[in-house]
């Protein structure tokens, strides 16, 4: 069994509404897959949340300037197929920052590590 | 009377593609089909299509229609909706359990969305040398309204997974996250964001002084867009420097080794099983395209079937089984030895009981089918029982032995009671019979 990393996602996203709200939100598929997500702020440590997820990082004035980490690993656990699929999406107000990785894998049981940097700005 | 029933058998034979030989009915024939349009047309089930996304489901259909310029030929396709559309849902999730492996209520609706399966399939004689029929096409549905619940030992199998995965994850993460804090490049990087951010700040308060000429307020308006485009450059080169960093980390495998090996035990011990009461029903129809023509089309054969199951954890397993077929329009040999037509409407019902525990010497399996013929008067139903056991004496040596009643194809041999005792030896390596 191999984890495979993938290309990093890395960024800026400019928030143009300072007083908006940023949501990160990371999307595991196809179905029959299983996902880990862990994800960090700055110093601030969010935890690690399972498959598809939305999560509040909180008032874009407040994030200024902080590097978003998240490290996602999915597992192919499907019997059917081995397509994997990682979307990380950021909002904030009127603004999105969007990104996706796929891969078909060779065995079943294994599966890729995706890791985003994402550098949030207000303007 | 006898060559109308010998008719009548060979056809429900025929319709139910379940090789009913007389001697040896199963009663799985009856078990609500995966694919309803499939069984009722006779496809092979190596031959049925089974796209679990979208792009397999386009591609399928384009090698079926040769790129969309024509009518598929021989070709049969299942469709599970939830999960062709569902993408964005896991397996797990997708089963009704909690990240911590109990298991969440489940409506009605839910199931039967998760369970259904659309089958469809189309057979076109033509394709065959030397035949000339109308081609047929068939649809069906099969869901389930009661689904059982996951084991305990699935739950457990889930739960392993999950941490596995949790604890590999993390570790990456945090893997990272230390080198890239430890990084002096990305400290400056931090430094001078900070730097940035506090010009800023102070640019700002600095255009709210009244005092400010307007000399002074478009150079610091000036000042401001710079240090916007700094901050810009700045954010980006952070993001990249990390990203940089990360790579040969996260492909490093030696410094995960144990997080990965437990990963592999996981994933190859997970298996999703469903103990309790199961309820699935099925349904389907197979329509014949006369002359070849879309438009004068007819219903040939259609079916309805139920399955009622209990399944316990030890390995106890009870089934109810029932059929309905409808064969409009079915010419069979008359009691005037003269070919009539007729609607041919048939209902099968079935119980079953097993016992096979996985470790066990002794297995039993017992059941009885019931099979009548309806609006068909001087046609008797007639029934099956028969139970079946198992003890394997020795690591290579089974002892078997049946007793009931059996039906068979001429309905002649009424009562007729089959008992045997066998008793088989294996040669040569140790392995279950």
């Amino acid at each position: 069994m191999a984890i495979e990393p993938q290309s990093p996602v890395h960024g800026i996203f400019i928030v143009t509404k300072p007083a908006s709200r940023v949501k990160l939100e990371i999307t595991i598929g196809r179905a029959g897959e299983e996902g880990d997500t862990a994800v960090s702020l700055g110093s601030t440590d969010f935890g690690n949340h399972a498959n598809t997820f939305t999560l509040d990082l909180g008032k874009a004035t407040d994030i200024d300037g902080s590097l978003l980490h998240t490290t996602t690993t999915i597992q192919d656990l499907a019997t059917d197929h081995n397509d994997l699929l990682y979307k990380i999406k950021l909002t904030a107000g009127p603004d999105t920052f969007y990104e996706k990785r796929e891969k078909t894998m060779p065995n079943h049981g294994d599966g890729i590590s995706i890791m985003a940097f994402i550098t949030i700005i207000t303007t | 009377m006898r060559a109308r029933a010998l008719f009548l058998l060979a056809f429900l034979a025929h319709a139910a593609q379940a090789q009913l030989d007389t001697t040896t009915i199963e009663l799985d024939v009856l078990r609500a089909p995966a694919s309803p349009a499939s069984v009722l047309l006779g496809v092979a089930e190596s031959d049925i299509q089974r796209p679990s996304d979208l792009t397999s489901f386009m591609v399928s259909l384009r090698q079926a229609t040769s790129d969309l310029s024509q009518l598929p030929k021989n070709y049969a396709i299942d469709l599970a909706p939830a999960w062709l559309l569902g993408a964005h849902n896991s397996a797990i999730d997708m089963l009704g359990i909690d990240a911590d492996g109990t298991e969440k209520p489940v409506n009605v609706g839910t199931t039967i969305w998760q369970s259904l399966v659309i089958s469809s399939a189309v057979k076109d004689p033509d394709a065959v040398e030397g035949t000339t029929a109308d081609p047929s096409a068939g649809f069906g549905f099969k869901f389930s309204l009661v689904r059982g619940g996951v084991t305990a030992a699935s739950r457990n199998s889930l739960i392993k997974v999950r941490t596995a995965l949790r604890n590999y994850n993390y570790a990456l993460h945090d893997t990272v996250r230390v080198v890239i804090a430890d990084d002096p490049m990305l400290k400056e990087i931090s430094a001078a964001m900070d730097s940035v951010k506090l010009t800023i700040n102070r640019t700002d308060s600095a255009l709210d002084r009244a005092d400010l000429t307007e000399n002074d307020r478009i150079h610091l308006e000036t000042l401001r867009t710079t240090l916007a485009a700094l901050k810009v450059s700045y954010a980006r080169q952070k993001a990249d420097r990390a990203a940089a960093l990360s790579v040969p980390v996260s492909a490093d495998a030696s410094l995960f080794a144990e997080e990965l090996s437990a990963m592999k035990m996981a994933a190859e011990k997970f298996k999703v099983e469903r103990k309790g009461f199961f309820w699935d029903l099925a349904g389907g129809l197979v329509l014949d395209f006369r002359d070849r023509r879309l438009d004068n089309s007819t219903i040939t054969s259609a079916g309805v079937w139920t399955t009622l199951s209990w399944e316990t954890d030890e390995h106890v397993s009870f089934q109810l089984l029932g059929r309905y077929l409808l064969n409009p329009g079915s010419v069979f040999m008359g009691e005037a030895d003269s070919l009539e037509t007729q609607d041919i409407r048939t209902m099968d019902g079935g119980t079953r009981l097993t016992f096979d525990p996985p470790e066990g010497r002794f297995t039993f399996s017992g059941e009885a089918l019931y099979r009548t013929v309806l609006d068909m008067d001087g046609i008797e139903p007639t029934w099956r029982v028969v139970a079946n056991t198992q003890y394997a004496t020795g690591s290579n040596d089974l002892l078997t032995f049946s007793f009931g009643r059996n039906f068979d194809g001429t309905l002649t041999k009424d009562g007729n009671l089959i008992a045997a005792l066998s008793f088989l030896v294996g040669l040569g390596g140790k392995r279950k019979l």
